[in-house]
């Protein structure tokens, strides 16, 4: 414990580059995914032929072991920062789109038809209806994959992207055990500070009609 | 020009199912047309049809004389009240945003949405201060299906569809949004298309009621006359036990009552017994009906009263104030629990502003009972009404 403390303490600045290397890499992927994500999801709903296959593929990604993604990137992408961020955007994405796409399919067909029959068009019924009612299951995919993407994040360096894992593959390199704990940690703590911070998101963005009703 | 033609529309959805067959249909502008027929007999997929949210596989729906397949969807629906079978309101707008959805998107000013809602609510029966900003949540299954009507009312629509409103609501909230509903609609006259499985719902609530089964029209006609006539053994079967009892209801007093009302006048200057006891000598009856110079009921003098009473009492202290009165337009049902409670065998009739109009008797009543079962008489106007007391005969009128 204080060898990890007097870690933290005497590495400050590089552990202070680290994580804020990290929040950047999540937060550009992240970026990209919710956009794409919830465009994506939204367009299966339209678009049912679409929703097996491109959710299968979804789940294809999310099964090939991270390591492995990062270097098949290297051939396509080299090394840095854009293979990094492009590996972690596509492991973010399936929570999302599925999570729209359900969420938005999970909406009481009468609402749907109420809003139809009083002459809303197709998109005043997304904007007006679908999404907010579906803005819950939407926020809980983004949590899932900002807490993916934050895990994940720690292997980037190894493809040259730095961020939080640098400490923890150093430390397995030099058997410094407090090196690899206090990256762990900070990376643990970045991910539950993330996941609370997106679940008062959730709180705001709900509408008050549909909470739990207390 | 009838509001909405329906012309020969057939709908067969995909894998060949034929839901409507060849209807047609007039709806006149400011009735109620209530469609009763059992589940799966294509009530929901004719309704539909009218808004667009079904297309027919054949045949023309007009409204106003324009043909709806040229019109555009939208436009169309925002001009039709809508309250689908399952309530539908949208759980996270608040009752106030709920009821403002077509001003919302007819692009109204916000205060006068505000208003609008306002006053719709209160059409239903809600006080708008207490609901406007709650969420549908947050109230009972009868108050959400009241502010399902006033949304389909909001922007003021001249045609409003209605699939089973009430279907899913306990016997009593139901039978009190239908009366409330009854009133409503005498107010705002609007064309509506009303559906239903319920025959008493369908009697209460229509100006003409259509039967409708496996997608066709079997009868279409004013609710007394379906009852007196029904067009097939169908019909008949599917207002079965229930028939007499629905005629009573649909049949009020005014066409049964006897319109001479044998009266007498006793305000003013003072009125003699003797004078009552020629009354209902010459009228042949044994009681009648003390009023004032408008007419206004007093009370009932009945024979046996003034049975060996001098000719010096003043009619005043005769005269009987209990009795029990029914108005023009209470339905026989109710009158016949009346008449069945009451001390005297006829009643006043009286109007809203408490005048003798005519006199509802016993035998009147068992005479529209002796008839009705046969059902050959048309309405109970039309059957004959045995004289009584307190009724003037053919032959003595003046
Ligand atoms: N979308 C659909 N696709 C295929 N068949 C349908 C569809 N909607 C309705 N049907 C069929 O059409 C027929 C008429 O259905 P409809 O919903 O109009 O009946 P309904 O009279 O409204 O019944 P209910 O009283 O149960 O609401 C039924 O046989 C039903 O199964
Ligand atoms: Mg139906």
């Amino acid at each position: 414990m204080i060898e990890v403390a007097q870690y933290l303490v005497s590495r400050r600045v590089d552990m202070l580059y680290w994580t804020l290397q990290h929040l950047q890499l999540v937060g550009i992927a992240m970026g990209i995914a919710i956009a794409v994500g919830v465009v994506l999801g939204i367009i299966l709903t339209r678009v049912q032929l679409l929703a097996a296959p491109l959710l299968g593929a979804a789940s294809v990604i999310q099964t090939i072991p991270s390591i492995a993604l990062l270097g098949i990137m290297i051939p396509l992408l080299g090394i840095g920062r854009t293979p990094a961020i492009v590996a972690l955007t596509l492991y973010a994405l399936l929570p999302i789109i599925r999570n729209t796409y359900t969420g938005i399919q999970q909406v009481d067909p009468a609402i749907v038809e109420a809003g139809r029959g009083m002459g809303m068009s197709g998109r005043q019924i997304l904007v007006m209806v679908e999404l907010p009612l579906a803005v819950p299951v939407i926020i809980a995919g983004i949590r899932t994959s900002t807490v993916i993407c934050v895990g994940i994040a720690t292997l980037v360096t190894l493809i040259g992207a730095g961020a939080l894992g640098t400490p923890i593959i150093t430390g397995i390199q030099t058997y410094n055990d407090a090196e690899i704990w206090a990256g762990a940690a900070v990376a643990a703590g970045l991910a539950l500070l993330l996941d609370f911070l997106l679940g008062r998101c959730e709180g705001a963005l709900t509408p008050k009609g549909i909470k739990a009703t207390s | 020009m009838a509001m909405i033609e329906i012309q020969n529309v057939t709908k067969v959805y995909a894998g060949g199912v034929g839901a409507v067959n060849g209807v047609t249909l007039d709806v006149e502008e400011g009735e109620t047309l209530v469609l009763i027929g059992t589940s799966g007999s294509g009530k929901t997929t004719l309704m539909k049809m009218i808004n667009r949210l079904i297309e027919p596989t054949s045949g023309d729906i007009r409204i106003r004389g324009k043909n709806i397949s040229r019109m555009n969807p939208i436009a169309l629906r925002r001009d039709i009240g809508y309250v689908i079978q399952k309530i539908g309101l949208f759980p996270h707008m608040t009752i106030e945003d709920n009821i403002a959805v077509v001003p919302r998107l007819k692009g109204w000013s916000p205060e006068r949405r505000r208003q609008s809602a306002e006053e719709l609510l209160s059409m239903v029966g809600m006080e708008p201060h207490q609901y406007l900003r709650r969420y549908p949540a947050e109230l009972s299954g009868g108050q959400q299906q009241r502010v399902g009507v006033a949304r389909a009312l909001a922007g003021d629509p001249p045609i409003i569809l209605m699939d089973e409103p009430f279907g899913a609501l306990d016997p009593i909230t139901r039978e009190q949004l239908q009366e409330e509903f009854r009133q409503l609609k005498e107010r705002i006259r609007k064309t509506i298309v009303f559906v239903t499985h319920d025959i008493f719902e369908a009697v209460n609530l229509a100006d003409r009621i259509g039967i409708i089964d496996e997608g066709r029209i079997l009868q279409v006609d004013r609710p007394e006359r379906i009852l007196a006539h029904p067009a097939d053994e169908f019909v008949a079967r599917f207002l079965g036990k229930h028939r007499f009892q629905l005629e009573m209801s649909t049949a009020q007093v005014k066409d049964v009552m006897n319109e001479d009302a044998v009266t007498v006048r006793i305000s003013g200057h003072r009125q003699s017994v003797a004078r009552v006891v020629e009354l209902m000598r010459q009228h042949r009856v044994t009681s009648l009906f003390a009023v004032d110079e408008q007419r206004k009921l007093i009370g009932i003098v009945t024979s046996e009263a003034v049975r060996g009473i001098r000719e010096e009492i003043g009619l005043e202290e005769i005269v009987a104030l209990d009795v029990a009165t029914v108005s023009p337009e209470t339905d026989l049902l109710s009158a016949v629990h009346v008449v069945a409670n009451s001390k005297y065998t006829a009643l006043p009739v009286l109007d809203e502003s408490g005048r003798v109009v005519g006199v509802l008797t016993a035998s009147s009543l068992i005479g529209v009972f002796a008839d009705g079962l046969t059902g050959n008489g048309g309405t109970p106007a039309h059957r004959g009404v045995l004289p009584d007391t307190a009724v003037r005969k053919e032959s003595e009128k003046a």
